[in-house]
This record gives C-alpha cells, structure tokens and sequence, in this order.
C-alpha cells in the first residue's frame, strides 16, 4: 500500500474538485481564471510524476495500481496534453454561451482518468479509469448544446461506446471465467508458467478486450464514430479525443499486451491479429481522408490512418516495437495538438473548418502556417522531423519480423497515400491566394506553444536519440522479448 | 586542450548565430544588422587565433577530432564534429581574418543598399557553411556544407535582384557547380562501396581520419586497398570533379567570371580568397586519397597548368576591372592545383594563404575604384586615379606586386614554392613542360596585371565621374589586408633562407602522408635558379606592359591585327559558352523533348491511373460512413464478428 504513487491523480482530481467549486464563486466574466487554474494544475501533474516517490514506481492498492516506465512517461504526455488543450481552449471556451466552468473540471477529471489508465493492474481499475475517460467526453463532444451537430456527435459517441464497452466487458468475463482472476499480476504468472496452455475462451477474450478499446484508439471495427464525432464536437475537445484518448486507449493496449505477451503462444495468436486490423485501419483513414473537405474530419480520417501506423508497432510485439510505439505517441502528441491549436484559431477568424478557406493561410498568418505545416509534414512523416522518426522505427520493428513483411509493405503504401491529402492542405496554404482578408489574432500564450511545438518537432527529427532515451527504457522494463520471435 | 574543441564549434557557430539573429531579429535595422555579421565573424576569427596558438605550437602533426555520432544506420555513423589541426586551422584563420576585413569593408561598400540585412544574413550564412567545410570531419559533413556553400554564393550572385544579368550569373553558377557535385556525389558513393565490398561494413566510414588508416595501412588492409586501385583512383578523381568545380578549372571554369555580377566584396571574399579555395582546401584534407596514385595526380596536375595558362591570356582582353581580376584568380587557382599534381600540398596552401590575402586585397581595391568612378567597371572610362585616391592607389599597387610574385612580397615566396615543386617534380608526365607552362604564366600575370594598373591609375582619367578617396571602413581593411600581402610570405620562407626550412611544410606534414615513391620529392628548398627564373619572367611582363600601356612605344592595335585570329578566341573565351550552349541547345533539350514525352504520355498515365484507383476507393469508404447510426452500428459489429471469425479460424 503506497498512496504516494497516485500524488499526479490526487493532483488532478483535486484541480477538477476545486475548479468546480472556484466556479462558483466566480463572476461571469472572469471564468478564464479557471483556464489558469487548470493550466497550473497540468503542470503540476507533470511535476508530481517526478516526485522521487512517484518516479522511483512500484504498486499500490493491493497490486491494483502499477507505476513503471511506461506508465510514467504517458503520464507525463497526459499532462502535456492537456496543457496544450488548455492553451488552445481559453478563447474558444471565452465564447461559448455557457457551462465555462464545467467544460475545466470536465477536462481535468478526463485527464485524471488518463492519468490512471497509464497504471491500470487488473480489469475493474482498468474498466473504470476507461469509463470515467470516457463519460466526461460524451459530455464533452456535446457541450455545444445549441448545435444539433454537437448534440447528434455526443449521442453518436455514446451509443457506439456502449456497445464498445459491452464488447470489453464480454471480453473481460471470458479471461476471468478461463483463469478465475482479474488481476493482472495473476494473468502474469499464469501466461509464464511452462505447463501454460492458451484455451480458447481466454484467447476470445483477449480479443475481445482489444476489440473494446479499438473504440477508444479509433481502430477497425470500432472507428466509425471517429468522422462525425471529430467534426461535430467543439475544436479543443476533437483535438483531446484525437490524442489523449487515443492514447489512454493504447497505453491500455500495451499493458495488456505486455501481461499476456509475455507468453510466446499468445503473442503468436495477437501478431496476425493486430496485424490485420492495422491494416484495415491504414487503408480505411488513408483512403477515407482523400475526398474529404472538412479539416476536423479529414483529421478524423488522419487519425485513424495515425492509429494504423501505432498498431503497426504495437502488432511487431516485441521490445523494439513497443519502443517505437512509444516514440510515436510522443511525436503524435505535439503534432497533432500543433495541428489542432492552428485549426481552433484559423476558425476563430474565418468562421469555417472548409479546407478551402486555409487558403494562403501561410502569408496571412505565417506563423500559424508555418506550425500547421510542419505539423501536417510530421503526420505525413516527411524528414526531418519528429513523425518521421517515428514512422521510421514503427515500420522498422515491423520490418524485423518475417511474417509482417506484408504489413510493412501496406504501410510503406500509406505513407504515400497520406502525404497526397496532407501536402493538398499544405498547397492551398501556400500557393493559393487568401479567401479571408481577416488575420487570425493569436494570443502570446498560443504563440509560444506553437513555437515550442515546433523546436520539439524539428529539434527532436534532428536529434532523435534524444526522445529515443525516454521511450527506449520504458519500453525495456516491460520485459518483453528483445528479439522478433 | 580543452578548449580547443569549444573554438571550433565558436569557429564555425558564431556566423551562423549572426544569420538566424539578423533573419529573425534585426532585418529592419540596417545598421545593427551589419554589426552583427561583424561581431560573428570576429568571434569566429577571436576563437580561431586562440586555436592557432595552440596548434602550431603543438607538436607536427598535431589532430585532434571532436565529434557526436549525428546519424546512424546499422554499423555506419555519419558524425557531426570538428577536426582540428594545421590544416583547419591555417584555412579557418584565412577565410576569417580576410572575411572580417570584408564585411568591414562591406559596411561602406553596401551603404544605402535596398538589402542591406539581407547581404549580410547571406554574408554571414556564406562563412557558416566556408568554416563548415573547414572544419568538417567526414565527408558527409563536408559535403552539406559544400552545397550550402553553392546556395549561399548562389543567393549573392544573384543580389541584384533586379539585374537579369546577375540573377542568370547566379544560375549558372549553381547549375556548373551541380555538375561538379555530381560527380563528387558519385565518388563518394563509389569510395564508399568499394570500402563495403571489399573491407566489410565493420571498416566502413566517412571519416578522414579512418579512411587515413585505411590508406596508409601497410599490412593486409593495404594490399586489398592496392588490389582495387583503379576503383579507388576513380573514386578520387570523380571526388575530384567536385573541387573541379568550385575551383572553377577549366572545362567547370566557366561561371566564375560571370560571377562577378554580385557586389564587388562578395566577389573578394568568395570568388577570389575563399570559395573557390574550397576545392584545393578539399584536394589538400584528402590528399592521403590522391598519393598513392601518380595517374591521378597527373590529371590534377594537368589540369591546374592548362587552367592556369589559359585563364591567364583570357585577363589581357577584358575591359571590366573585375573579369581581369576574375581571370587572374582563374589562373592563380590552376597554380594551386598544379602545386597540388605535384605532389606539394604546402605549396599549394602557401599560396592559397597569399593569394587569398593579396587578390582579396585587388577586389576590394578595385570596389573602391569602382565605389569612387560611381559604379563604373570599364578600365577604359578611369585612368589617373593615382593622385584621386591615393590610398586605394598604392595598396593597389603592393596587391599587384605581390600578385606578380616580386620579391620580397608573399606572392614571390608562394609562387616560388610552387614552381619548385613542378621543377623538381620527375613523377607526373611532361613536369618539365609544365614548370616551363608556369614560368610562362608567371610573365603574363606581370603583364597583364600592369596592363591593369597603367589603364587605372595612370595617364588621364578618362570617365565623368568626379572619383574621390573611399571612407575609412574601406579603407582601413585595404592597409590592413596590404600589410598581409606583403610579409604573408615569412609564413613559410623555404630552406636556404631562414634555417629550419618551411613552416608551413613542417605544420602540414600530418596532410602529405608520403607513400615510398614519393619520398624527398616536396622537400621544399630554395632553388636560385627557379627564383631567378620567375623574377625575370615577372620583370619582363611587366615591361611589356609598360611599353604598351605606359610609355605607349608599342602600339596595342598593331600588336593586335597582327594576332588576329589569336585575339578574337580570346575575344570568344576560347568558345567554351558557345560549347556549353550548343550542348543545351541540341543534345540537352532533344533528350528533354523526349523525357517529356514519356512522362507525359506514359508516367503520367499510369500515376493518373494509380491516383483515381485511391480516390475511388476513397470515395467509397466515404459513403460507408453517411451519418445513419444503425449502419454504423452494424458495420462495427460485422466487423467485430468477420475479425473474431478469421482469426478464430485461421488458427
């Protein structure tokens, strides 16, 4: 028993308590404290995983609750998250009619469960931390209440959610029924142990169980609420879904891959089947994005294709590639949020999310441009940048087993695809001429955030061994095969 | 020694600095944005001049290489680091001491300019990537910087913007150094795979310092280095193509006198003293690839002799105070070269170091000209500057002598240095033809550079300008670089003359590496005969320049039509444009007919129909997704179940 391993969750559950009773007190015009309040907050998570106590790991809560290398470096990304969706929330949030302080706390306890679902140890923690993710969206996406686009977004999200999580729970009572145990450390042992023979209710259930949380990182089967949802609900929340979320719902892949990859005989089943998803997930975002017109959903689209190259990682099961999964959810981090910061702000000026009216976005408003491209290169995985680096290893560690040679060469396919709608946003942006005269006006705050985005997209493409030494030795503590099998 | 590795990266850092902060920061504010190129380049030169004190008084030999593993791929490391040693050293203090002195002068010089801040972010970028290549470690290293060179000459060039004649300057420079390039591309892919294929991956790098103990191994690794000679020896000569280029040799000769569109300090400090050293600096880092091949060597040292001479007839006919000087660099350039062919890398840095500080000294002399005639370059509108501008007359004068090779300024000492290697020389075919080609040049060097001063400062000035004195900041780096062109020569005196014999031969030993054959050839001694040779050839040119020019005793206009033919090649520029123009025109563009085409009838159709296959697939997977939630209900869960279902089954 080590309450102090949960200091970053204790942090950001008492933010969102004390946001919602700030709120209370505040008039209304003053809501954007709140915005302070909440970005203090993230960077105090950020700081409490570095707490000697926290950093060092270990389990807590009768084994429920585990702190490693990987889970503390997605801590610190749920933390970088949500800061940066707090940076870009503030004006948006500043003109909603209502419900500013509940948007804050609703955040901050999404946040929270992120932060828990890094450190997840057995089922019910794990369904849990998930739901509370995933409640506060529902709530989120349809914050909106006056755009039936927003309203039709949330309920879409809900119903498709339900039943992903009907399909994780079926699947987490078929592992509890073939092993009579929820928790992981459990499952370790038993996948570990020499007489171990792979039944077929625990295999079904495995799947099962990666089956639900393909919902939450927009996999096949499960990503069909991704296009509407991601273009109805508010910008800043679209942006929280397309990476905290996604990678709540990773780190929850990880670590159950983790627990029964241990075990050769079950890895072999998960290879081909991650394998196939990632696939389908590749060629569905990569083709479904082309005809697209709508930023937020071709960005949708662009995060499915984003899911199809982590699962590429995640299906090459082994040491190098949990690494390099681990690579590409940093990258994607401040990618994807440097995207969605420029999205929230051209919108603010022009009214629209028409990819036509990004028209001479790069002379209008250079600098906005400039972070949009580069963002838009990194997805793409042009060098040098960070995306590229972490494209390269993912299909690298792919490359290394034989029997995914195929699935390299699908993703190989992809890359190409992908640049062709990413470089249509990127032309219009610089060879056409402006639609809007209007100049996007972007707060300080929101400039430095774009700039630092930047030094790490173009700095950490140029000196990858930099974020290699975060992501390389939590992949190492996972104790997964060094060698393909 | 700790510091030196913090000096080289000031060294080669404190430019690029100035870029960024002039690009980002001060591009609005003339004055300050010139300053700070200044403050960079002197930090650069600061850093450098602390290097040199302790280099050249380390032992001979002396390398010390700072690097950081930059990328890497399976067992190969591509570094990004600095080499210090004597070599780096003397051309990093070269490229600094002569570039601080121009963008002082440039202050001046540019005044008033519409891109002020832009001349000198491109100034300061172009020492960034000078110092780069100095400095590199590996050949990778070397050539990034080697094309961020080209850009950046490319982006002066072309500083007229308005000008069609600079802008097609700047292209055609970078187009004839892409040629060069591509060759040097293709050397050292080829040096590399030679190195995969018959040492293994293990021995595989980029490095100078490996590839040095790869070359100068003596035991097994030797012998299969000697088993593929020939592969290597043309590695090193399409190496070679590269420094070909930028040290602008003939046939790659032909953009550097169209160069001299960009402003007159830009021509000083890159196509006269730096750049286009570039290429002899390159020859000199790896002249450990070149020793052990006599073949190769005879090419470069052809090579050089041919530029050199034919470089040197073209200065008698140009008008332009600019493209003589362009062309004596030319020819100064094939001089290098050829101490290089023979074997003498000293020689040739000695007068690379001489040649940068004297001929940098005439470009800028020849700015203030052009500065005080009101931007006029025709000889034939000055004349009777002398009394004008007297200080710019007399540095004149001493860059001229020196130039001449007239005792006792630098380029007597250098050029001595350098016609010694070629008499004593018995390895490359016709070294004596040769030496005879440089004793030649030297007597039209004389000549044509009195031709030179006699049309601009002597006699009656002949323009409409009312020419006064250049201001002090173009003055000062005048004396300054005056100075340097006189005693720059007790940088090496040769044995004979001061006791221990060359400097600089004792300070480049680590660069010579001398395989057996070779042994005694470079020992640089003081031949009387060879110095008195050279004086009296310098002595007789500038005597006939006297008697046409001068004294006007022997008439030019007879002297032509009796050459006539001769007169109007040189009028031509020997038909190398016209050549090159020919090539474009009938070969270039038929092959282009043709590409196009095959891209237009055939690539394009198959990526066309590549691209519409995607699109419709798009177009379909669109349509699953219309916002009916019950299909999206139904499409996850078919999924779930096919999915469960193959894998199930599959097993």
């Amino acid at each position: 028993m080590n309450p102090i391993l949960l200091l970053p969750e204790f942090v950001a559950v008492a933010a969102a308590l004390g946001v919602m009773l700030y709120d209370l007190w505040l008039p209304k015009d003053r809501k954007a404290v709140l915005c302070t309040v909440s970005m203090v907050a993230c960077v105090a998570v950020f700081a409490a995983t570095f707490v000697p106590a926290v950093a060092d790991g270990g389990t807590a809560f009768g084994g429920s609750y585990l702190v490693d290398g990987m889970a503390l470096l997605l801590k610190r990304l749920f933390a970088i998250t949500a800061l940066l969706v707090f940076v870009m929330s503030r004006d948006y949030v500043e003109d909603l009619p209502r419900g500013r302080g509940e948007y804050y706390t609703l955040c901050l306890l999404a946040t929270s469960g992120m932060l828990i679902c890094a450190s997840v140890n057995d089922f019910m923690s794990l369904f849990v931390a998930l739901e509370v993710v995933t409640v506060s969206f529902f709530v989120l996406v349809a914050f909106k209440r006056d755009s039936t686009k927003s309203v039709e977004a949330g309920l879409k999200m809900l119903v498709i959610g339900s039943i992903s999580a009907a399909l994780l729970l079926y699947g987490i009572a078929f592992i509890y029924g073939a092993t009579g145990s929820v928790f992981f450390a459990d499952y370790r042992a038993l996948v570990e142990a020499p007489d171990f023979v792979l039944s077929t209710e625990l295999l079904v259930g495995i799947l099962l169980v990666f089956l639900g949380l393909g919902f939450k990182t927009s996999a096949v089967p499960m990503h069909v609420w991704v296009p509407d949802v991601y273009e109805g609900a508010p910008t800043p929340i679209t942006a929280f879904l397309s990476v905290g979320s996604k990678l709540a719902g990773f780190v929850l892949m990880l670590r159950i891959l983790e627990v029964f990859g241990r075990s050769g005989v079950v890895a072999d089943e998960l290879t081909p089947f991650l394998a196939l998803i990632a696939a389908l997930t590749l060629f569905y975002g990569n083709l479904g994005a082309i005809p697209q017109t709508n930023i937020k959903r071709l960005m949708g689209y662009s995060s499915i294709g984003q899911c199809g190259y982590i699962l590429l990682g995640v299906a090459a099961a082994w040491e190098t590639g949990i690494s390099a999964t681990l690579f590409y959810m940093t990258a994607y981090v401040f990618t994807n949020l440097a995207v969605f910061t420029v999205i929230v702000y051209v919108a603010r000026s022009t009214k629209s999310h028409e990819i036509d009216d990004y028209s001479g976005l790069a002379r209008r408003h250079p600098l906005l441009g400039a972070a949009m491209t580069i963002g838009l290169l990194s997805l793409a995985g042009v060098p040098p940048i960070l995306g590229f680096v972490g494209k390269f290893l993912a299909i690298g560690a792919a490359f290394a087993r034989p029997e995914l040679q195929w699935l390299v060469v699908c993703g190989l396919i992809n890359v190409v695809v992908s640049m062709y709608y990413y470089l249509c946003v990127i032309k219009r942006m610089w060879i056409k001429d402006a639609r809007h005269p209007a100049d996007p006006a972007v707060p300080r705050r929101v400039k430095i955030a774009l700039v630092v985005s930047m030094i790490v997209l173009i700095g950490g493409g140029l000196a990858p061994q930099l974020v290699e030494k975060m992501t390389a030795p939590a992949a190492a503590q996972l104790g997964l095969s060094k060698t393909p099998r | 020694m700790a510091n030196l590795e913090l000096y080289g990266y000031v060294i080669l850092f404190a430019p690029l600095v100035a870029t960024v902060l002039i690009t980002c920061l001060t591009l609005k504010h003339k004055a300050l944005s010139g300053w700070v190129a200044i403050a960079g380049m002197l930090a650069a030169l600061t850093a450098n001049a602390l290097m040199a004190a302790e280099v050249f008084s380390a032992e001979p030999g002396f390398t010390r290489v700072y690097e950081i593993e930059w990328l890497s791929a399976g067992s190969v490391v591509i570094p990004f680091g600095v080499q210090v040693d004597a070599l780096s050293t003397l051309m990093g203090l070269v490229v600094t001491g002569v570039g601080s002195c121009i963008f002082i002068f440039s202050v001046g010089y540019m005044k008033g300019e519409e891109g002020y801040s832009r001349y000198f972010a491109c100034l300061s970028l172009f020492a960034f990537s000078m110092l780069g290549i100095v400095m590199s470690t590996n050949l990778i290293q070397t050539f990034i910087f080697w094309e961020l060179v080209g850009v950046s000459s490319y982006s002066l060039i072309g500083y007229y913007l308005e000008k069609d004649s600079a802008v097609d300057a700047g292209k055609k420079a970078f187009l004839t150094n892409r040629i060069g390039d591509f060759g040097m591309t293709w050397g050292i892919i080829l040096l590399f795979y030679t190195i995969v294929d018959t040492l293994g991956w293990d021995r595989a790098s980029f490095s100078f310092e490996d590839l040095r103990l790869l070359y100068e191994d003596t035991g097994a690794v030797g012998a299969i280095m000697a088993e593929h000679a020939g592969t290597l020896a043309l590695a090193t000569l399409l190496i070679f193509t590269g420094a070909v280029a930028k040290s602008a040799q003939v046939p790659l000769h032909v953009w550097l006198p169209d160069a001299m569109e960009g402003p007159t300090p830009v021509s000083a400090l890159m196509h006269a003293a730096t750049m286009v050293a570039a290429g002899v600096f390159l020859v000199c880092r790896l002249f450990f690839m070149f020793a052990p091949y006599p073949e190769a060597l005879a090419v470069v040292a052809w090579m050089g002799g041919i530029t050199a001479f034919l470089a040197a007839a073209l200065a008698f006919v140009q008008h332009d105070i600019k493209k003589v000087l362009a062309y004596s660099t030319l020819s100064q350039l094939g001089y290098m070269v050829l101490a290089l062919g023979m074997g003498s890398p000293p020689a040739a840095m000695f007068h690379l170091t001489t040649h940068a500080c004297f001929k940098a000294l005439l470009f800028l002399g020849s700015g203030s000209v052009i500065m005080g005639c009101h931007h006029e370059q025709d000889m034939r509108k000055m004349g009777g500057l002398r009394k004008k501008m007297p200080v710019t007359f007399w540095t004149f004068v001493i860059g001229t002598i020196a130039l001449a090779g007239i005792f006792p300024a630098s380029g007597f000492w250098s050029k001595d240095a350098i016609l010694g290697s070629a008499s004593i020389n018995h390895t490359v075919p016709g070294a004596t033809f040769l030496y005879g080609v440089g004793v030649l040049v030297a007597f039209m060097t004389a000549a044509y550079m009195g031709r030179c001063v006699l049309l601009t400062f002597f006699g009656k000035y002949r323009g409409h300008a009312h020419p006064k004195e250049s201001p002090a900041t173009m003055t000062g780096p005048l004396v300054l670089l005056a100075v340097a062109s006189l005693f720059a020569g007790a940088l090496s005196l040769p044995k004979g003359i001061s006791a221990e014999g060359g400097w600089l031969e004792r300070a480049l030993v680590g660069v010579q590496a001398a395989p057996s054959w070779f042994a005694g050839v470079h020992e640089e001694q003081f031949h009387l005969s060879v110095a008195i040779g050279g004086t009296v050839a310098a002595l007789l040119g500038l005597f006939v320049a006297y008697m046409f020019y001068g004294s006007r005793k022997w008439s030019i206009d007879g002297f032509v039509s009796k050459v006539g033919p001769l007169h109007h090649l040189l009028e031509k520029k020997y038909y190398f444009d016209e050549f090159y123009l020919w090539i474009v025109r009938e070969v270039q563009q038929r092959v282009a007919v043709l590409s196009n085409f095959i891209e237009v009838h055939i690539l394009r159709w198959i990526v066309d129909t590549i691209a519409a296959i995607h699109r419709w697939f798009g177009g379909q997977i669109r349509l699953l997704l219309d916002g009916h939630l019950h299909r999206y209900i139904t499409l996850a869960l078919l999924g779930v179940v096919v999915i469960l279902t193959a894998v199930l089954v599959g097993n």
